[in-house]
């Protein structure tokens, strides 16, 4: 090939190039549709993500609620309250239990207590529990195999006779005994 | 073998694949996600029914519990502390661990009731065993010639009584 001929070939491509180039920048055809593409696939991405937020929010939240839901009720499963010893002396009704199940924590919501013919006579809430050696006030409920005490000043006094007493936990659970008065 | 213009338009046709995986990538995460909620549910239940069979067990082993207090007798009294010696028999079929005294002057009301931890003393009885044990406790005003009522309690929440004349 003559070496004339070879030069006005790469320069009649360099033209073509150019003249390409020149017409892909100027064309205005169809950048539209590429927009309207990013900006609809940046919106559905934002949705996306922010339904997925919502949603992983809300799944967060129920997994919480029924999580903590379950663990109550397990708790309040494994509840249980023994009575150690009952007295009542000068209108002083001193409850001595024993915290035998394998819940923590457990604390007291109220006290009834109901005559020998299960008739209601009073009630009391949240009487304070106090260690039976140490006296000192248990603040967060007993503890597993954990003892403490409550004193509650029936009004109007108990009489003679045989008595039914019954704890009612915070976590619903109720625990029943009995104590003879002089 | 040729096919058959309607075989071959079907082929061609790509129209109506789109809503077709869509459906099925929506029926897979649908799936996906009742999967692990069923799953995550089935773990909370399974916990919740462990919860509850250790609590029918707890009641099972405390109404197994069978604590006896035979020949109690007391030294002491009269401003000396009181000895009380009984022989503890565990009656039931599981081993009773006894953590409580309570003892209560009968004789005079006004005294009220003293108790002892017996957390440190170990006082464990295995099923059909008995042993002699012996404890000893300050009530204040209780004379030699008084009764007592003496209870004990167990790490269950029962509790053996015993009248000492």
């Amino acid at each position: 090939m003559p070496k004339h001929k070879k030069k006005s070939t790469i320069s009649q491509y360099a033209l073509s190039g150019k003249r390409h180039v020149r017409n892909l920048l100027f064309d205005k055809k169809a950048v539209s549709v590429v927009v309207s593409t990013i900006v609809l696939t940046a919106g559905v991405l934002a949705m996306g993500i922010a339904i997925l937020y919502w949603a992983y929010s809300w799944g967060n939240i129920a997994n919480h609620t029924y999580s903590t839901a379950e663990e109550n009720s397990a708790k309040a499963v494994q509840e249980r309250l023994g009575f150690e010893y009952i007295d009542y002396s000068g209108n002083t009704l001193t409850v001595n239990i024993i915290n035998w199940g394998t819940s923590n924590n457990v604390t007291i919501a109220s006290v009834r207590i109901y005559n020998s013919a299960h008739q209601y006579l009073s009630n009391y809430t949240r009487p304070t529990l106090r260690n039976i050696t140490t006296n000192a006030v248990i603040p967060f409920g007993l503890p597993m195999t954990g003892e403490g005490y409550f004193r509650i000043t029936p009004a109007p006094a108990l009489g003679s006779g045989l008595f039914y007493i019954q704890i009612v936990t915070d976590r619903g659970r109720t625990f029943d005994g009995s104590f003879a008065t002089p | 073998m040729a096919h058959s213009p309607h075989h071959s338009r079907l082929m061609r046709d790509r129209r109506g694949y789109s809503a077709l995986i869509a459906t099925i990538i929506m029926v897979l995460v649908v799936m996906f996600l009742f999967y692990n909620i069923y799953l995550f549910k089935l773990n909370r239940d399974n916990d919740l029914q462990n919860a509850v069979s250790r609590s029918q067990q707890l009641d099972a082993d405390r109404a197994a519990e069978s604590l006896k207090i035979q020949s109690a007798t007391k030294t002491g009294g009269s401003g000396f502390p009181i000895v009380v010696t009984c022989i503890l028999k565990d009656d039931g079929s599981v081993p009773i661990q006894v953590v409580r005294l309570w003892l209560k002057d009968s004789t005079t009301s006004s005294i009220t009731a003293v108790n002892a931890s017996l957390l440190s003393q170990n006082v464990v009885l295995q099923p059909g065993a008995s042993k002699i044990q012996t404890f000893t406790v300050t009530v204040p005003g209780a004379l030699s010639s008084d009764s007592f009522t003496l209870t004990l309690v167990t790490s269950r929440g029962n509790s053996a009584v015993a009248f000492i004349y």
